[in-house]
């Protein structure tokens, strides 16, 4: 062991009850890669996005129950954790060209919401630190486009639908509620729509065939002197 | 301050238009609360089921807060459901300090709740603050020949320690009546439960109670009923057989009398107007 890496402050923590010593400063997701584990599920952008790596954790004798995303939160001493790759929630189907852009809509096809009694779990638990029970109040009175605003940057980890005593599953809700606001209710942006009429018309056609017949040097090249905006 | 409650922003849209402009009217300003959740609806009766009374508490917490920077402790309610149950837990937890204890550790993201606001409903408002004198001077188009039966309902009255009137013997809502110039018929089915949540359970069951109310109503002379209550509202105009008479909240007929119309809805405008024998614009 060369003398830089006995520096390194080492901190203990506990994967499913088994302890282990891990260099400080690691997100939960490197500090498991270092204990030997392997993600092949339970993993995906390592960027704090895509909501895959949901953690649940306590530390020491501390009686709260802390959440977090694995690829976001850095170890600490005493964290005893576990995995929550998956969190099983009924998905509906549904038409969304048939439905409604209302709460009415959506209490329809989750009636388990108005279970809801606030008690805020869902917000206590959400690695987003979003108010997701205001969000799920919004639909109980009526406002979709509150609850769109608020349930946003959702990225349906599913945290908050395993903790709800009324067994709500929150991020399977809000996906509907995006859906219906994105769908019939948000300002639509009009250069996009432009823009897909000139690529549905051809106007980038050529442009395109002559990048897909470049050789790998010529593409290099032409990427390498792009225009980058600064 | 005031607490809206999930009905107002849904159902009872026009119940809260009315309300808002006739208490401007009056030099009120309700300000609603910049957080609230709904109150839980139906007051939990086993009253340890603590979960069951914290979406009420975390009301009460929000309009303590608000209240600090509004110098104000008083919440303001239109729905009788909300007030009965926002009425009924504040008063619970100023008895129950063990359970006052208990909630607050578990909201612990939120400050503890201190007991000091009081949850009033709006026609106790009307009543109380502002009186009936007053209200029959704003009165410019007084509703003279309506014969209104008064509908109170359950949770406005009963239980009687937090009722805003004598449960058997209600006189308010006809005493603000009689101050808009209409005529109260004191009709016996007034403190009649309207069947409340029945209807989520068997929708018959309320309907045949409204059918009770309305033919009660009908009997004693009346041709429309006033009501508190966003749920009594919907539950005594379920469609069903005749006699159909007109349900109208207590605001709009007030907001009427006070020449406000304009925020009326359209439909229950034209309904008073038609009631009046006058022309509708």
């Amino acid at each position: 062991m060369s003398n830089e890496e006995k520096k390194i402050k080492m901190v203990k923590i506990y994967i499913m009850g088994k302890m282990y010593e891990v260099p400080e400063g690691l997100t939960i997701m490197k500090a498991m890669e270092y204990a030997g584990y392997k993600f092949i599920r339970g993993c995906g952008c390592r960027g704090g996005f895509c909501g895959a790596c949901a953690t649940v954790y306590r530390i020491g004798n501390d009686y709260k129950l802390y959440t977090g995303l694995a690829c976001q939160t850095t170890v600490q001493e005493g964290m005893y954790l576990v995995q929550i790759p998956f969190v099983p929630a009924e998905k509906p189907k549904y038409d969304i060209e048939k439905l409604r852009p209302t709460a009415s809509t959506v209490l329809s096809i989750f009636p388990e919401i108005t279970r809801c009694v606030a008690c805020n779990t869902c917000t206590k638990s959400c690695p987003q630190n979003l108010e997701v029970m205001d969000a799920i109040q919004s639909l109980i009175r009526g406002n979709l486009i509150k609850a769109a605003e608020l349930s946003f940057d959702c990225i349906a980890c599913g945290i908050c639908s395993i903790r709800c005593p009324a067994e709500i599953v929150h991020y399977q809700v809000f996906q509907l509620v995006r859906r219906l606001y994105g769908k019939y209710l948000s300002k639509k942006a009009k250069h996009l729509e432009e823009r897909i009429n000139e690529i549905l018309q051809g106007k980038y056609k050529e442009e395109l065939e002559k990048l897909t017949k470049m050789s790998i040097e010529e593409l290099k090249k032409l990427y390498e002197s792009r225009e980058i905006e600064t | 301050m005031y607490f809206p409650g999930c009905t107002l922003k849904t159902t009872a849209l026009n119940y809260e238009e009315s309300a808002l402009a006739v208490a401007r009217k009056m030099g009120i300003d309700l300000i609603e609360l910049d957080r609230w959740n709904c109150c839980g609806a139906v007051l939990n009766l086993a009253i340890d089921s603590v979960i069951h009374h914290i979406g009420a508490v975390r009301d009460l917490v929000r309009a303590q807060e608000m209240g600090r920077k509004l110098n104000d402790n008083r919440l303001v309610t239109l729905c009788s459901m909300c007030y009965n149950v926002l009425k009924r837990v504040n008063e619970l937890l100023k008895i129950d300090s063990e359970k006052l204890k208990t909630i607050n550790e578990f909201m612990d993201e939120e400050e503890n709740y201190e007991c000091g606001i009081e949850v009033l409903h709006f026609i106790e408002v009307v009543r109380d603050l502002i009186g009936f004198e007053k209200v029959r001077e704003l009165t410019v188009k007084p509703l003279n020949g309506l014969k209104v039966a008064p509908f109170y309902g359950c949770t406005l009255l009963r239980p009687k320690e937090i009722g805003i009137d004598n449960p058997e013997n209600p006189t308010t809502l006809e005493n603000l009546l009689e101050a808009i110039g209409a005529e109260a018929i004191k009709f016996p089915h007034r403190i009649k439960c309207c069947s409340a949540y029945n209807v989520v359970y068997d929708k018959k069951i309320a309907v045949d109670r409204a059918l009770e109310i309305r033919k009660a109503a009908n009997r004693w002379g009346a041709n429309v009923i006033a009501t508190t209550c966003p749920l009594c509202q919907y539950n005594l105009t379920l469609p069903s057989r005749r006699p159909s008479i007109p349900v109208v909240y207590f605001t709009e007929l007030m907001a009427y009398a006070f020449g406000i119309e304009n925020v009326l809805n359209p439909e229950v405008r034209k309904v008073i107007s038609s009631l009046l024998g006058e022309d509708v614009k």
